[in-house]
């Protein structure tokens, strides 16, 4: 993989016109998915996931040759991301009601089948919104390294090298983070009823 | 380090199966005997289980397939990928070095030639006559050069001190500093301050003369910087601009001018001696 990444790297260097289309189209998911998970809004991680491309684009010419790409783009994606919560900060978040209202049959495609049970679509849309409302509860850095770690698969050593902080530091707001998850959703900790197993 | 802290150093890895067999032996023997940590490590375990049940929304496949299109057509719109600006835009993001350097020495000597010729080519009466400038302002030329070369100097620094301190590592990433840039210039700032202090002989100069000084010591904390990651020097040199108030000292400066500048009726070389006399 990371051979391969030097090969891409090298071709668009060399001014292979396909080789950046090549690119985004390896980590247009991974970025988007970041962006998602940090923003918590699919609207924004589309717009920042296209800005990231695009800033890589113009930024090539500063790209060092010998550091990793991936890792360059992640903190572009990063950074993007917790700079538009900044932006949005001074505007009114959406409140509950608003994501009760939202549609759920277009978030969670298969969720509004016939087949399944009304009670448990509203129970599994009601575990959904407050597991995104606790990781929104997250300072944006502690809630960048959980999901990079949690959902995205990122080595510690490689979360550090993307935020450019000590493993030290990552093993700490990744600590931070998921205790203060698990201060936000206690009461599905508590609950022998909930379904938690990795399934 | 106490095994406790050791072991929950260890709980990032150990969620995900990464830990080594030396390390999983340690921390398995440990939650043996250490409840509270057992406990922790249980409580961690089922939150990061109960994470497991978030469900990401996946956008339509059209969404994916119409991806670069999208792309493209936003970069056509920035201009960055008309077909015009292509090969253009190409050749520069992808042009070897040298040819910068080429093209930057190129420019130097055409500038020389130029400036050689029309400030220092031998004076003919008639085109001086031409000209129409007073006796006065070539009296007062050496001076007059100083002058802009030191606000010359000033303005550049400024700039970079500005560049540095508006940057925030948590918000940009450290390539849009472009520190190399940064660097050059101020490595050619720094040639220059020596310069400058050697031509400030007066006493009645000195906050000029402790100007220069001050921004010479942060430009070269500049030049020295390892690298843009380097955000702990970054810091300790905004702190250094902050600490000696040199935006401030620069402020006053221009300050000075401008009002001195105001006060007379007749533009240079009064204002340049004005300026090099504070």
């Amino acid at each position: 993989m990371v051979q391969d990444e030097q090969v891409l790297v090298d071709r668009i260097f060399s001014g292979d016109s396909t080789a950046f289309q090549e690119f985004v189209e390896r980590y247009k998911k991974k970025i988007y998915y970041i962006a998602y998970d940090i923003t918590g809004d699919q609207d924004d991680a589309e717009d920042v996931s296209q800005e990231v491309f695009i800033k890589v684009f113009r930024s090539l010419k500063t790209f060092r040759r010998n550091a990793k790409i991936s890792s360059w783009l992640y903190q572009i994606s990063v950074n993007a991301s917790i700079d538009l919560l900044r932006k949005k900060s001074s505007k009114p978040e959406k409140s509950v009601d608003d994501l009760e209202r939202a549609d759920i049959q277009e978030n969670f495609p298969g969720s509004g089948t016939r087949a399944q049970n009304p009670e448990r679509i509203a129970e599994g849309f009601l575990i959904q919104k407050h597991i995104s409302q606790a990781l929104q509860k997250v300072s944006p850095k502690e809630r960048s390294v959980f999901v990079m770690r949690h959902y995205n698969e990122l080595k510690i050593r490689e979360i550090a090298e993307i935020l450019k902080v000590s493993q030290g530091t990552v093993k700490a707001l990744f600590y931070r983070a998921t205790r203060k998850l698990r201060k936000e959703l206690s009461f599905y900790l508590g609950n022998p009823g909930l379904e938690v197993s990795n399934e | 380090m106490s095994d406790c802290k050791k072991c929950q150093d260890l709980f990032g890895e150990a969620f995900y199966e990464e830990l080594n067999d030396e390390q999983k032996n340690f921390l398995e023997s440990h939650i043996r005997v250490c409840e509270g940590c057992e406990s922790e490590y249980n409580e961690m375990d089922s939150t990061l289980k109960v994470m497991e049940k978030r469900i990401r929304p996946e956008p339509e496949q059209a969404y994916w397939n119409g991806y670069w299109d999208k792309l493209a057509r936003k970069m056509e719109d920035e201009k960055t990928l008309t077909p015009k600006t292509e090969s253009w835009w190409r050749a520069f993001t992808f042009a070897p070095k040298w040819a910068f350097q080429t093209a930057a020495a190129l420019l130097l000597v055409v500038l020389g030639i130029y400036l050689g010729k029309t400030i220092f080519s031998p004076s003919i009466p008639g085109v001086q006559q031409a000209r129409q400038l007073p006796t006065v302002a070539f009296k007062a030329e050496p001076n007059v050069e100083f002058t802009q070369r030191a606000q010359n100097y000033i303005e550049r620094s400024k700039l970079i001190l500005l560049a540095l301190i508006n940057f925030d590592p948590e918000t940009e990433d450290s390539y849009a500093l472009d520190l190399p840039h940064q660097q050059q210039i101020s490595r050619e700032l720094v040639s220059e301050a020596s310069f400058l202090k050697q031509g400030i002989a007066d006493s009645d100069q000195r906050r000029l003369r402790d100007l220069i000084a001050d921004l010479e010591v942060i430009l070269l904390q500049i030049a020295n910087l390892e690298s843009e990651h380097d955000f702990e020097a970054i810091e300790l040199v905004k702190e250094g601009v902050d600490r000696r108030g040199i935006l401030l000292q620069i402020h006053v400066t221009d300050f000075r001018q401008s009002t001195k500048g105001k006060d007379k009726t007749t533009p240079s070389p009064t204002v340049s001696d004005s300026f090099l006399n504070m």
